[in-house]
């Protein structure tokens, strides 16, 4: 993942931990990194093993700590860096959402490394949706859980998130069932 | 051709959302939807009011121009917005006079953006401006990043810097380190060593050599990695290191600093050397501060005065262990020294903790700093209480040894042997003469007075004391003190000072004068000659052993005695030499007295050396050295053999003697018996014929009969009287009397006889105060009177026959009565007075008196009397008459001692509806019992043996039977013993005997009769007893001149007249005699019993052999035949209804005796 996202945790553990907690979490993740260039990309290994110390210093679950970060990249990094991007992305969740594809074709002009996952909608009513979360990367549904939050937060609706299906249950990808 | 691509305006808009369409008057006829987002009010506005070209440059921007801004870029210019800039293209639109600006904003950056409230939304797909402006702005954020990246580079660099710095100067520390220091990891393998420690090459430890990196390799294995500091200490070299090991686990090595402790090492060993000196030292050592507080103290002061370090640290020594009796001036000293801070040396007393004083030399100083100030004290203390107590020992001694010597002799002498010194304690005294003349050797002046006999022994002495051959001696030799005496000088000499050769120096001894011990000596040697003489020529075998019975001594005669000689004797043992193995357990008994200090004697049966046997009465006694400890005994042996015979045969010839008389004995009771049986029958019949005669002359015949028969009788009586004396069976009664009566019957009776004679018969005088009733026996008293009174009449032709009674002493209970019957008779010759009592003497005149008369007469009279406890006096004078003087010690007795008196009633229809059997193998007899009976209405059967008599009683009912005890066939008593056993317990059985001796009455109870009538017997007597056993009321009792004839059986079955003829009045003599007869019956008894359960019969017969002469003694002649029997036949009787019904009956017998003598009064 492009460094943005590590540095993004960065952030997001020195804004609610501290620097010294980030520190600590730095060691315990053992990379040798100290330093991430946002536009530069690092090994997924790297993201992942951040989470996991973050999850242990924060003591808390590494599930946690993505849907923490999920909220945080919406509400934080996203807004700030590429804020007209997230605005233009819709006026409203479900906008945004249906929107969501045309988006990470766009970010993939700015970041070529870019793997992003693939989204797809279905079932489309007033009061929700599917999100159909496809991603060759294992684990990080939580995230897409934090940024859905995050989303719902950032449009001001309350959202109701369920997880329908997932990999881990011998599916090829996560359906997420939004309700707002 | 000119192809058209033709798009409605919206869709146009779509793709051109910033375009701006403008006619030539410049009015913007239309725009994109983003530029009316931009500013709404665009439509028919003039261009050039709303925007303006920004580049190039125009100079009038008119329609004209702007045509000229075709294929260019151009930069157009928001009036609304100022910021914004458009940058596009114009392009004449075909067909026209319009020209279309194609464009979009142009930003630098996403900010404008926002300014703008332009989202993406607002620009075409196909515009990448936004993306490009995300990528830009990505790239600034980058750039940042890159610069924020370089700093924090550069930071850590000088950082780096900094630290390397400082660790390089930290590195040097240890470079610098004069001490080695050393890095190893977990292997022992050596990562960092600084400089010192690369010039360690070898390293001794625990006696081991190794290389540094062997050396860890070593030590590493042995650490605990988890232990923060480990020390070690090798040695290198002639240095000593300390290696302080910190393993860092955390770190992955081990950190050794090491510490070069050489200095201090030895500086410590010094200290150890030093203090151990102190601690070890014997003397006390005692450290106190600058106080003078105790700080310290070595073991010796803890042993010396008993405190520990606990009990007196901070305390000052002084207080402490100075008491009462420490001398205050040595205790100021020093206090004074120690206040000064100077040395001290003193002696002074001191006292433990168990308060014990002790003498002590103190010697101490004080420690100082460099500065001279004083830090600390010390002092050594030294107990010399023993050197002082020796020394006054040895000065006391000295005085007391002088003394001591002096009181043991007469004179103390020193010879200086070097200095060929002699001092006298006391010159004044000395015995030996002395002048001292330097001419001469001392040792002949010195000499010069000894008895020449002595002089050599002397001389000797005192050449073995000079060579060291002995240390001392103690000598006797005389010294002339004139010409003609000497005195016995006791010399006794030690050696005191040797040289280093062991030759003596000096000698010191005494002198003392026993003159007189010697002379007592010889006094004394020769008493023992003549004791020892004495003893050897005695007529009496001396012996001596010592405490096993080993032969010690003995004199010529034990020798002659036993046959052995001295030699022989000598070292043998007593008992085994002499005695049999059967007497051996006398003597180790005797032996056992001696040890108890007992001396006794006694006589056993030896064997002489030729095999004699002899008896020797030993007199034996313990014999003590003069400690008092026994050393053995001494035995006086003496020769009885010959009178051991003689013994042997006097009991052989008593035996004899006693056999006969028993024989003797046996044939006057039988012979009684004999003339019994027919006496009754006459007496009997004729006093039943009597009862049916009438006529005068018959009377006169049968009176006759009857007047024959009854002296008969009375003959009769008195032999069996004397026999029954002799064998100590005739008994006195002991019942209540009156001796009026008694007077007054023998009067009655014998008047008549007196009267015939024409001789005066008189009781002239009865004291009145002679008890009313006495107890005693009445017809003996009677029969002594009847015989004395006829005698007197007999011997009497004038005169008169008087009967005196008196009363001698009146006691409480009893009295003595003085009875004299006295005669005007003939008289007797003095001498013939004294053998008058004698038996069995023949002596002329006396004859007539003894055999006179009732029978057997005086002899038996005395014997009666003596029995009776009395005395019998005769005074006689020839033809003057003679007083025969009876004194009687009787009891007083009442009258309910009196037996019962019945009267003279005859009631003939007394038996009457009786049914009587009468059993005798004498038809006479059977006859006159059986008229006697039917006399009396009793219906009479007879049988004439126990077998019919049997046969009788199975067939018939009897009420009584009357059973002969002596009978053919089946005797009386085996015939009641069966029908007892058989047929009736209760029938009474009355045993009619000639016998009566005493101890029949045993046998016919133990039969099973109930009662006896002693033939020949009264017609009274056998109603009484029939009527009694029948249970008929009233008895039938006729006085009778003559004294019955019925023997009282005395139910004592002992006889003690012969023991207190012995004892001679001797009372406790008897009840001695009696105790140990008892005891020995019971333990005879017992030893029977025993004896008879093991089948041991040789045993029964010596019991019975050592019971004989006892029970002979006690007169129980019951069981002398008996007694006999068991001696002599037990064992060929062995185990048979005989021995046993024998045993039986003999311990029946002695029990009954001992329940008797036990009971006697």
């Amino acid at each position: 993942m492009y460094g943005i996202v590590n540095k993004s945790i960065e952030e997001l553990v020195i804004a609610n931990f501290g620097q010294d907690n980030w520190d600590k979490v730095l060691e315990k993740s053992g990379i040798e990194e100290d330093f991430f260039i946002s536009s530069q990309p690092y090994d997924d290994d790297i993201t992942y093993k951040l989470a996991g110390a973050a999850a242990e210093v924060m003591n808390v679950t590494v599930n946690d700590v993505l849907q923490l970060f999920g909220e945080w990249w919406v509400l934080k990094t996203s807004l700030e860096k590429y804020q007209g991007l997230m605005q233009s992305g819709g006026s409203n969740l479900q906008e945004f959402l249906l929107n969501l594809p045309a988006f990470h074709n766009r970010i993939m002009l700015i970041y070529p490394k870019l793997t992003p996952p693939e989204f797809k909608i279905s079932d489309i009513h007033d009061g929700g949706l599917n999100l159909h979360y496809y991603s060759k990367r294992p684990g990080l549904q939580e995230f897409v859980r934090g940024i859905l939050v995050g989303l719902g937060k950032m449009f001001e609706v309350p959202v109701e998130i369920e997880l329908i299906k997932e990999r881990s249950e011998g599916h090829d990808h996560e359906i997420f069932k939004i309700n707002w | 051709m000119n192809k058209f691509i033709g798009f409605e305006q919206e869709q146009f808009s779509k793709i051109f959302p910033f375009f701006i369409v403008i006619n030539n008057e410049l009015i913007i006829e239309s725009c994109g939807r983003s530029i009316m987002k931009l500013n709404s009010n665009l439509i028919n506005t003039s261009f050039n009011e709303k925007f303006q070209v920004k580049r190039p440059f125009l100079q009038k921007c008119d329609f004209e121009e702007i045509k000229t801004l075709v294929n260019q870029v151009v930069f157009l210019g928001f009036n609304a917005k100022t910021q914004l800039s458009l940058r596009g293209q114009f392009e004449i639109i075909p067909d026209s006079d319009k020209m279309i600006f194609i464009g979009s904003p142009w930003f630098d950056s996403m900010k404008l953006l926002q300014n703008y409230n332009l989202n993406l939304h607002d620009f075409a797909y196909h515009d990448p401006i936004i993306d490009m402006l995300h990528v830009l702005n990505n790239q600034e954020i980058g750039a940042i990043e890159l610069t924020q990246l370089v700093k924090r580079i550069n930071q850590q660099k000088n950082d780096l810097k900094e630290a390397n710095r400082k660790t390089q100067e930290i590195a040097l520390f240890p470079t610098q380190n004069p001490d080695p220091l050393i890095r190893i990891d977990f292997d022992g393998k050596i990562l960092i060593t600084n400089p010192i420690a690369k010039k360690i090459s070898k390293l001794t430890y625990n006696s081991q050599v190794f290389t540094m990196s062997q050396f860890w390799q070593q030590i590493v294995k042995t650490i605990n990695l988890n232990s923060k500091k480990l020390v070690i200490e090798a040695k290198s070299d002639q240095k000593i290191f300390s290696f302080a090991i910190v393993p860092l686990p955390d770190y992955g090595y081990i950190n050794i600093y090491g510490r070069d402790i050489t200095l201090e090492k030895n500086k410590e060993e010094q200290l150890r050397i030093l203090s151990l000196l102190a601690a070890e030292n014997t003397h006390a050592v005692v450290i106190a501060d600058k106080k003078g507080k105790i700080e310290w103290i070595n073991r010796s002061f803890e042993l010396m005065t008993g405190y520990s370090l606990k009990d007196i640290i901070g305390k000052k020594p002084g207080k402490i262990l100075q008491g009462p009796g420490s001398n205050q001036a040595t205790s100021d000293y020093l206090r004074n020294q120690i206040i000064n801070g100077d040395p001290f040396d003193c002696e002074i007393l001191n006292y433990t903790k168990t308060n014990n004083p002790y003498w002590v030399r103190i010697q101490g100083q004080a420690l100082r700093d460099s500065n001279d100030k004083i830090i600390k004290y010390f002092a050594i203390q030294e107990d010399i209480t023993s050197k002082r107590e020796i020394e006054e020992k040895l000065r006391d001694f000295t005085i007391k040894f002088k003394l001591a010597l002096e009181q043991v002799g007469d004179n103390v002498w020193e010879h200086d042997l070097l200095g060929k010194d002699i001092n006298y304690s006391n010159p004044s005294k000395r015995l030996i003469d002395i002048t001292p003349n330097p001419n001469y050797e001392i040792e002949l002046t010195r000499w010069k007075n000894i008895h020449e006999d002595d002089l050599q022994l002397v001389v000797e002495n005192e050449q073995k004391c000079r060579n060291g051959e002995i240390d001392h001696y103690s000598l006797e030799y005389r010294i002339w003190s004139s010409k003609s005496d000497f005195n016995w000088i006791l010399d006794r000499g030690v050696v005191i000072d040797k040289d280093k050769q062991g030759l003596p120096l000096k000698l010191i001894g005494t002198h003392t004068d026993i003159t007189k011990q010697k002379n007592t000596e010889s006094a004394l040697k020769i008493k023992e000659e003549k004791y020892r003489n004495i003893i050897a020529n005695i007529n009496l075998g001396l012996l001596e052993v010592d405490n096993d019975e080993i032969i010690q001594y003995a004199n010529s005669r034990f020798c002659n005695m036993i046959g052995y000689s001295l030699e022989e004797l000598a070292g043998k043992k007593a008992s085994t030499l002499f005695v049999s193995s059967e007497d051996e357990k006398i003597l180790l008994d005797k032996r056992k007295l001696r040890i108890k200090g007992v001396a006794d004697a006694y006589e056993v049966e030896v064997r002489s050396k030729l095999g004699e046997r002899l008896w020797w009465m030993i007199s034996g006694a313990p014999n003590y050295n003069d400690k008092g400890d026994l050393i053995g005994s001494v035995g006086i042996h003496l020769d009885i053999t010959k009178s051991k015979k003689l013994e042997h045969d006097l009991i052989v010839a008593k035996e004899k003697a006693e056999a006969s008389t028993m024989a003797k004995e046996k044939f006057l009771a039988n012979m009684s018996h004999e003339i019994r049986t027919p006496m009754n029958a006459i007496m009997g019949m004729s006093n039943l014929l009597r009862k049916s005669l009438k006529q005068k002359n018959q009377l006169f015949y049968i009176d006759t009969i009857l007047g024959a028969s009854d002296n008969l009788l009375v003959i009769l009586n008195d032999i069996l009287d004397i026999s029954k004396i002799e064998a100590g069976k005739l008994t006195i009664e002991k019942i209540g009397f009156k001796m009026e009566t008694v007077i007054a019957r023998c009067i009655q009776v014998m008047a008549h006889r007196a009267e015939e004679k024409d001789l005066s018969f008189t009781n002239s005088f009865s004291d009145p105060n002679i008890s009313k009733v006495l107890i005693g026996d009445p017809y003996r008293i009677n029969q002594v009177l009847m015989n004395l009174i006829s005698n007197s009449i007999k011997f009497t032709e004038k005169g008169g026959v008087d009967i005196v009674c008196k009363l001698i002493k009146n006691r409480k209970s009893s009295q003595v009565l003085h009875i004299c019957v006295r005669d005007t008779g003939i008289g007797m010759k003095k001498e013939f007075v004294s053998k008058l009592f004698q038996k069995f003497t023949q002596e002329d005149e006396s004859i007539s008196r003894r055999y006179g008369g009732t029978g057997l007469g005086l002899s038996i009279t005395k014997e009666l009397i003596e029995l009776m406890g009395g005395l019998i006096t005769i005074k006689s004078e020839k033809n003057i008459g003679t007083s025969i003087n009876l004194e009687l010690d009787l009891k007083k007795g009442t009258d309910e001692d009196m037996p019962d008196k019945h009267d003279n009633i005859s009631n003939t229809k007394m038996l009457v509806d009786t049914n009587l059997l009468v059993v005798d193998d004498n038809e006479m007899n059977l006859l006159v019992a059986s008229s006697m009976l039917k006399h009396y209405g009793a219906s009479i059967k007879t049988a004439s043996n126990g077998q019919e008599a049997i046969e009788m009683i199975k067939k018939d009912k009897f009420d009584l039977i009357l059973m002969d005890v002596q009978m053919p066939v089946l005797d009386g008593l085996e015939a009641t013993r069966q029908i007892r056993e058989n047929i009736s317990k209760k029938l009474p059985v009355i045993a009619l005997t000639a016998y009566a001796v005493k101890g029949d009455e045993q046998k016919f109870l133990s039969a099973g009769m109930n009662d006896y009538l002693s033939k020949p017997f009264e017609e009274s007597k056998l109603v009484n007893v029939v009527t009694k056993w029948l249970s008929i009321d009233s008895t039938v009792i006729e006085a009778t001149e003559e004294t019955s004839t019925v023997e009282i059986i005395e139910e004592n079955l002992y006889n003690i007249s012969s023991l207190e003829s012995i004892a001679k009045g001797n009372v406790e003599f008897i009840e001695q005699m009696i105790g140990i007869f008892i005891d020995m019956a019971n333990r005879s008894i017992s030893e029977i019993k025993d004896a008879y359960h093991k089948d041991d019969f040789k045993t029964i017969s010596k019991v019975a052999h050592r019971l004989k002469p006892s029970i002979d003694n006690m007169g129980i002649v019951i069981l002398k035949e008996e007694i006999r029997e068991l001696e002599s036949s037990a064992e060929a009787y062995k185990r048979s209804e005989k021995l046993e019904k024998l045993l039986v009956h003999t311990e029946k017998i002695l029990k009954e005796v001992i329940v008797q003598l036990k009971h006697r009064s």
